[in-house]
């Protein structure tokens, strides 16, 4: 009889994940290679590496979610094993790739907006002297955000997340000889250190906390007990109770399927065996001595699923290699058509496992596991599954630049535009959403967790948008916009609503991409006519550009509408935005009330079509300078790329945000049936969907960004002379503008202390270390010293005396050597007439 | 007067070697340690017939052993003169201190 039920996550394998990935790794190797050693070859072999790089991984992305629409929903999870990476005492963090509908949903996105933004770079770096080193950062950043997303495991996915930190390291100060750039990179990279030590200690407090080690359960012992059959059923049986704490686990009544499940399971017909975690393990059933083989000669390794034995009771040896000790699981019973998995328990790094054993319930239909992660509290009042979830939150927050760590993400401005809009727009600053998206099955169980992530969120949303009011760098304006849309999507995964939050995030990767793409052929163009890029970038210094810059200006205005949904709804940022705000506004499984967070996005919303207007009507209309004929538009690639990402702005909303629900259907957006199958286990509540506060979250919000733009437009499409030094008289000008003094707050704090302390270390490490290292040098000389002294005196001395002496006697009874025969027979003759008396004596 | 026994063949053949010895020792010329060598033989081979003579029950063994010392002395004697033959030609002289060429 199994020991649990419930719906495990089914894999299917893939050999070719890898393809993915693999692309954007090779393009950077050939870039870096080129790079460091042939410097002076031409830059026309690297491009078109690296975008070919770039498609391929596309194609294989897009092929890849076909291939994963083709399984059953349930179905729809892909996994590749390419070798067992750490593998020591109970941890098996191998080097797997997983493909579901969430990290699908990233790659293309990922590789889209990439291809699209590397195709944008080969033109707009055209003539950089590090044109090689460029693109191999480059490619190197997507791969590692590929990797990121395609992570099975915590480790893996840790190695994507700090190979992303190191890229935008060695991308924002990619022109380092200036100082300011150099140092940018280093802040964004440092801030991030912040987020990571966050991560790392939420990844070790979960795994810990799946021990077993302090909880209530006798599940997990010791590692024999790891493995456990576990019968895999359809989720229906349970599906509308979900982990949602209102209902509270384990007070589920158990009805009358525990007869049944107490009852000794039949064991005719055929059954199914099946086994996902230890990726490359073989399976010996029933003490044989040849693993289960799929076909003859060809062991079945895991992960496979649904493998057929026959009936009765089997036992069965897991044999995991690499160095780790068989598990074993005897007794399983089965027959019936069932499906039995050996599902591995207790601490574990791979996202399915984690879920799988907060699914898993036992004979009595309680799940022990979910109980004591939700039971278990620390120290404080915290609960365990909360302080996992804040601490994995931390990361995010670096990540993903939410307040308060998103100081470095302006600064990050300094790197070339390219890189911006791949920074902001699909890569790097999305993967704290992801993350979270990820753990959606975690982060759900704590509505504490979830209203700290949506204070998070909706401040962020908020501040940055206020921050953006009144900056006057064209890349400092959408800096401070993807700050402000990292926090809505923030706040939608707070208040539960995973797929809004991954919605906006991909209308946003191609409305930011466009919007940064477009600044770029801009700043490309001014650069003509001023002489630093400061300038350059400088809204001041533009003016009336639309109609010398028409492509560039069109491409901008769209990135406006999609953004702000003003004055023309249905773009992108419309269906996402609103989407996010409806969320919030029902949503229940918070602490606060919800509708504070949707007054607050509304608010922010308003402020966001201010600003971004602002900025358009700032640049592209009103009275250009007089040397603005001069300027030249996109060239033709740059051009290109903006429209194929304006296209795309103006239909993925509506691809993929028109609800059958908003028409009253009671259905969902194509992509929350997409995701379905990954947030399963992340039902929140929200409070009765009724179409009227939908229709009045959007027509409101629709209304104050309408009038936000018009009096943007009022205030600076035939804008004053003087509108700069009105601007600076507004209240909080100084404030916002520097991201409400964080940087100087944490110049003052943070920066000192740090500073003193790595004086403190470094006099430490002066006097204390170093003296420690001279003590045991002095230490060392004398005992060397005596050993010498002990070695010359003693030891050689004895040697030498032996040698010494030999040769004495040698020179003295060489004298008695005469030589005369006789005088030796003399010498006999003596010594046998001593003998004889001597003889004659002792007797 | 006691009849002549074992110890009196004994003491003869001691100073027969104690002579033989002497001459072996004192003589300056080579032959003359030769003539010594002799002595010492003939002591040794007159100790093996009293021995056999005066046995519980004579075997005859030492007689044999006093040919064999006769011929073996034989022998020593034409080899000995040959080597103090050779050391003459090659020093013009069988003075036996003079001989010292494996000194020290």
């Amino acid at each position: 009889m199994p020991e649990f039920h419930g719906p495990l996550q089914h894999v299917t394998y893939a050999a070719t994940l890898w393809a993915i990935l693999a692309p954007p790794l090779a393009a950077a190797l050939f870039a870096a290679w080129r790079a460091l050693f042939r410097p002076r070859a031409g830059e026309r072999a690297v491009a078109l590496v690296a975008v070919g790089a770039m498609a391929v991984s596309l194609l294989a992305s897009a092929a890849h979610a076909v291939l994963l629409a083709a399984h059953a929903e349930a179905d729809r999870f892909l996994v590749q094993h390419l070798w067992p990476m750490v593998r020591v005492g109970q941890l098996d963090a191998s080097f797997d790739l997983a493909l579901d509908p969430l990290s699908s949903t990233m790659t293309l996105v990922v590789s889209g907006v990439g291809l699209a933004i590397f195709v944008y770079a080969a033109s707009y770096m055209e003539g950089d002297p590090a044109y090689a080193r460029f693109f191999a950062w480059l490619s190197g950043f997507a791969c590692a955000m590929l990797l990121l997303v395609l992570a099975d495991n915590f480790v893996l996915l840790f190695f994507g997340w700090e190979g992303v930190g190191l890229c935008s390291w060695g991308l924002i100060g990619f022109w380092w000889r200036d100082a300011e750039k150099a140092s940018a990179g280093t802040k964004a990279f440092l801030v991030n250190r912040v987020g990571d030590a966050g991560f790392v200690l939420g990844v070790a407090l979960l795994y810990w906390g799946l021990g077993g080690s302090w909880a209530d359960t006798d599940y997990v012992p010791d590692l024999n007990a790891r493995f456990s059959s576990v019968e895999v059923t359809a989720e229906a049986a349970d599906a509308d109770e979900g982990p949602a704490v209102s209902t509270g686990p384990g007070v589920e009544a158990v009805d009358e399927d525990e007869d049944e499940a107490l009852a000794l399971p039949s064991t005719s017909g055929d059954g199914f065996v099946t086994l996902t975690t230890y990726s490359g393990a073989l399976v010996f059933m029933d003490d044989a001595r040849t693993p289960l083989q799929r076909a003859p000669g060809e062991p079945l390794r895991a992960p496979f699923v649904r493998f057929r034995v026959r009936g009765g009771l089997h036992s069965f040896r897991i044999h995991p290699g690499a160095g780790l000790d068989d598990f074993l699981v005897t007794h399983v019973a089965f027959g019936g058509g069932r499906e039995i998995a050996l599902e591995s328990f207790g601490p574990s790094v791979t996202f399915r496992n984690v879920r799988d054993q907060l699914v898993a319930r036992d004979a009595k239909g309680h799940r022990p596991f979910l109980e004591a992660l939700l039971d278990k509290r620390g120290s404080s009042s915290m609960t365990l599954v909360t302080l996992a979830c804040l601490l994995l939150f931390l990361g995010a927050v670096a990540k993903s630049a939410q307040f308060p760590l998103y100081v470095w993400l302006p600064d990050a401005m300094a790197g070339p535009t390219p890189v911006s809009a791949l920074i902001h727009a699909a890569t790097m600053v999305t993967a704290g959403v992801y993350v979270i998206a990820r753990l959606s099955f975690l982060f759900v169980l704590s509505p504490v967790a979830g209203t700290v992530i949506a204070v998070v969120g909706a401040g962020t949303a908020l501040f940055g948008a206020m921050a953006g009011l009144h900056q006057f760098d064209v890349k400092r304006i959408l800096a401070w916009s993807t700050v402000s849309q990292l926090g809505y999507m923030v706040l939608a995964v707070g208040v539960g609503a995973y797929a809004a939050g991954v919605f906006h995030l991909v209308t946003h990767a191609f409305f930011k991409a466009l919007l940064f793409l477009a600044a770029g052929a801009l700043i490309h163009a001014m650069m003509s006519l001023e002489d630093h890029e400061t300038h350059a970038q400088d809204v001041r210094k533009m003016g009336g550009l639309a109609s010398v810059l028409p492509k560039t200006a069109l491409a901008y205005r769209v990135g406006c509408i999609a953004v702000t949904s003003a004055p023309i709804p249905g773009l992108a940022g419309f269906w996402s935005k609103d989407d996010i705000l409806v969320r919030a506004f029902t949503a229940k499984n918070i602490v606060l009330p919800g509708p504070l967070f949707g007054a607050v996005g509304v608010a922010a919303a308003a402020i966001t079509s201010f600003y971004m207007w602002r900025s358009y009507y700032l640049i592209f209309e009103g009275a250009p300078r007089e040397d603005a004929a001069k300027l030249h538009d996109a060239p033709q690639g740059m051009a290109r790329v903006l429209a194929a990402l304006s296209v795309g702005s103006v239909l993925v909303g509506v691809v993929f945000g028109i609800g059958p629900r908003l028409l009253g259907r009671g259905g969902e957006t194509l992509l929350e049936e997409w995701l379905a199958p990954v947030l399963r286990d992340a039902r929140a509540a929200f409070s009765r969907e009724s179409l009227a506060i939908e229709w009045g979250v959007i027509l409101g919000s629709y209304a104050v960004a309408v009038a936000a733009w018009a009096l943007a437009r009022s205030r600076y499409h035939g804008r004053e002379a003087d509108w700069v030094e009105r601007e600076r008289r507004a209240p909080l000008f100084l404030v916002s503008t520097h991201g409400f003094g964080l940087d100087a707050l944490y110049a003052a704090t943070v920066v000192p202390l740090v500073r003193s302390v790595s004086a403190l270390c470094a006099e430490v490490d002066r006097r204390v270390v170093d003296g420690l290292v001279a003590f045991a040098a002095v230490v060392t000389r004398a005992t060397a010293w005596v050993v010498g002294r002990v070695d010359d005196d003693v030891v050689d001395g004895a040697v030498r005396a032996l040698s010494e002496g030999t040769l004495h006697a040698g020179e003295r009874l060489r004298r008695a050597q005469t030589g005369r025969i006789q005088s030796y027979v003399y010498a006999i003759a003596a010594g046998v007439l001593a003998v004889a008396f001597l003889q004659y004596w002792l007797r | 007067m006691t009849p002549i026994g074992l110890t009196h063949y004994l003491v003869v053949a001691a100073c027969l070697f104690a002579l033989g010895l002497f001459t072996v020792i004192t003589r300056k010329n080579a032959v003359g340690v030769l003539l010594g060598v002799e002595l010492i033989l003939n002591a040794g081979a007159l100790n093996f017939v009293a021995f056999d003579h005066f046995a519980a029950e004579p075997v005859m063994s030492g007689q044999v052993f006093a040919v064999f010392v006769i011929a073996l002395a034989a022998a020593e004697a034409a080899i000995a003169l040959a080597i103090v033959l050779q050391v003459y030609r090659a020093h013009r002289s069988i003075d036996a201190d003079a001989l010292t060429e494996l000194r020290n």
